[in-house]
């Protein structure tokens, strides 16, 4: 019964450097079902970010995507010009940026703020179908409908974040990416912005794509979660499962350094560095840091594959039954 | 007998205000407490953004003079110093920022910022012996000199930044670190392995260590004690084993419901408290709790809570815990009292 809403086939960003191109996002394929929280973690680099921007199609220079598809509902976004991007962006798939809470004009109403979008998009509407509008939005975000008249500095940080909420879903999206939504607030004030998030999910019936890198976040609020390892996903998994038994030793490392509350125990990180994309490591990026590195690793890029139904993981540990 | 590392005794910091200034902000209120480091522990002050945590901190960097009262280091009041007095302070109380990009000048090389400390108090006979140092504390944080040094801020992550700051402040031996948000602006799977890091200060080197969060699992998982505060005072403070695994404040129960942990048994559930506060808590003479409260009573409003000492290493400022269940009064803290309630074990409360 489950509706894919959103394909993605291997897809592709490329970065032109100096030093030669940099695939940010390599050959990343998942499907997104309608209705569904995913959450995509991974460090700094990983090209969580980037795929989230490719998706909304704000790649800037000298950044582009090379290849793949995007399918939403059914159409390949992957093709279009700028200007039928810019039909598509807010109305059926909406991006809430990394930071969004300092993306908001200093200098005009919220109000305004919000219709802007709107307003772009070729619908008019009267004065008052226009308050009653801002109105009804923000009082899904959980804001009072004063707030429209505020400007940005009046607000705290977890408003503003209500706020730029209250702009991805002005025009109902199907898909909304809210990329760490909540890295600069407080933990309670965090726990209520993303209770809001998934009760206007809820409401509208739409999929949502979390990246992130935090991974108690995660286990808080996906159905099934991404792990990106150096522009590549690694692991894509139910989260319960993901939790409890980890196929990509990755993964295992990023659960297992998180502290926790539930007993003491001495922290261990993941050892070595995230890989510079310019200068991968042969075969699987992860292999310097793995601590079950075998052979075939330094030779072979292990492709992802249904290791359990419905999970997936591209290691070469999980590919012959042993 | 040496005087205690650290005091604060009745500290007031207020900012704003003048007689009539309504905007005046109250940032920590007659707050004391007593830090020994015999045998230095590891101290975890967790709040939310208006706690009055960064303020602890920079009252005690000196950074800031206290409105009222004293912040004393080996008995000594810090704006009172001599100047050889304040030198002594400067070689051992040591410092860890949150933001590691903003630390560095981005015009010289990483080497900069841990010579200039061996210089500044001639820790190093020659520019070999102060690499070689240098080397010896690169190492201890886990990075490898021949790729640290030499190279320039921007050629280095936040991970490796904020790790060369933690062997900076290895370097000169202090006695006391205080470390404010040092992981929250590096990546989750750097942040356990910097963490230990600083852990490692205290248990190998016997550095005391003061850990400024809002994260109540990592203070949990390195710290001995713990004290949570909330717009200016001390909501409930102890061993850190007490306070996280059976918050008795409503305050510190909220903190403990929201942070978002990867444990299926630990999941979120909605709670009943009060979102954002309703007006400026320094508005009335009450709990400062009191609009966020599930339990609030009329006495809640009128007047601010005493300590109360519930357990022999635990208090708590809220009327709920005036009297144990069977109907006795529990014992009440002056404000100095807090000192007694800490560990001063690493080991009492160890699982």
């Amino acid at each position: 019964m489950s509706e894919v809403i959103l394909a993605i086939r291997d897809l592709q960003v490329q970065y032109d450097t100096s030093r030669g191109p940099v695939n940010a996002v390599n050959h990343v394929s998942f499907d997104l079902q309608k209705g569904e929280i995913l959450g995509l973690v991974g460090e700094s680099g990983s090209g969580k970010t980037t795929l989230g921007m490719a998706l909304v199609g704000l790649i800037q220079k000298p950044g582009r995507v090379v290849g793949g598809e995007i399918r939403l509902d059914g159409r390949n976004l992957a093709g279009l010009s700028r200007h039928e991007y810019k039909a598509v962006r807010l109305s059926e798939i909406a991006l809430m940026p990394q930071g969004a809470m300092n993306s908001l004009n200093p200098v005009t109403r919220i109000r305004e703020q919000i219709l802007d979008g709107i307003r772009d998009h070729g619908i008019n509407m009267t004065q008052k179908e226009a308050d009653v509008h801002v109105e009804r939005l923000l009082e899904r975000v959980g804001l009072r409908p004063e707030v429209a008249n505020m400007h940005a500095h009046e607000l705290s940080g977890g408003m503003k974040q209500r706020v730029a909420m209250a702009i991805a879903i002005s025009l109902q999206p199907k898909v909304i990416i809210a990329d760490e939504p909540t890295s600069a607030l407080d933990v309670v004030v965090q726990k209520r912005v993303m209770e809001t998030l998934k009760d206007v999910q809820e409401e509208l019936g739409a999929s949502i794509i979390l990246i992130g890198h935090d991974m108690g976040l995660m286990a808080q609020t996906v159905d099934r979660l991404g792990v990106m390892y150096a522009g590549r996903l690694v692991e894509l998994s139910p989260i319960q499962e993901a939790l409890i038994k980890p196929q990509h030793p990755y993964t295992r490392l990023l659960i297992e350094s998180l502290p926790t509350t539930k007993g003491k125990k001495r922290l261990r990180g993941i050892p070595g560095l995230a890989p510079q994309l310019l200068n991968l490591p042969r075969g699987c990026a992860f292999h310097p840091r793995c601590p079950h590195t075998f052979d075939h690793c330094t030779q072979e890029n292990p492709a992802l594959r249904e290791v359990i139904t419905q999970r997936w993981a591209a290691c070469h540990l999980l590919e012959e039954p042993s | 007998m040496s005087a205690p590392l650290i005091e604060f005794r009745n500290v007031s910091k207020i900012f704003g205000g003048g007689f009539f200034d309504k905007n005046r902000t109250i940032a920590l209120e007659n707050f004391s407490m007593t830090l020994d480091d015999n045998p230095p522990l590891i101290t975890a002050v967790v709040g939310e953004s208006g706690s009055g945590k960064t303020t602890l901190a920079r009252l005690l960097l000196g950074l800031e003079t206290p409105t009222a009262g004293q912040v004393r280091y080996r008995g000594k009041e810090i704006h009172k110093m001599n100047k050889a007095e304040h030198r002594d302070f400067l070689h051992n109380v040591q410092f860890i920022f949150q933001d590691p990009f903003g630390v560095y000048n981005p015009f010289y090389r990483v080497d900069h910022v841990l010579l200039k400390p061996l210089q500044k108090f001639k820790l190093a006979s020659s520019r070999r012996q102060a690499y070689h140092l240098i080397e010896e504390a690169l190492e201890t944080v886990g990075l490898r000199p021949e790729e640290t040094l030499g190279r320039y801020p921007h050629q280095m992550s936040g991970g490796q930044r904020q790790r060369i700051m933690v062997a900076r402040a290895l370097l000169l031996k202090p006695k006391l670190i205080i470390a404010d948000e040092p992981v929250s602006m590096v990546d989750a799977s750097l942040r356990a392995t910097i963490l230990s890091n600083i852990q490692r200060l205290n248990e190998e080197f016997g550095i005391s260590i003061i850990y400024i969060t809002h994260d109540l699992a990592t203070g949990y998982q390195i710290s001995h004690n713990m004290l949570v505060l909330y717009h200016g005072a001390v909501a409930e403070a102890g061993a850190v084993d007490l306070v996280v695994n059976e918050p008795q404040h409503p305050y510190t129960q909220l903190l403990m419901n929201s942070i978002p942990q990867a444990i299926p048994e630990r999941m979120w559930h909605r709670d009943d408290a009060a979102p954002a506060p309703t007006r400026p808590a320094a508005d009335f003479p009450g709990c400062k709790f009191t609009d966020r409260c599930p339990h609030a009573m009329a006495s809640c409003r009128t007047q601010q809570p005493p300590l109360y000492r519930t357990a022999p290493h635990r208090a708590v400022a809220c009327y709920l815990h005036e009297a144990d269940p069977q109907g006795n009064k529990i014992p009440t803290l002056d404000t100095t009292g807090l000192d007694h309630v800490f560990i001063t074990e690493p080991t009492l409360y160890e699982s």
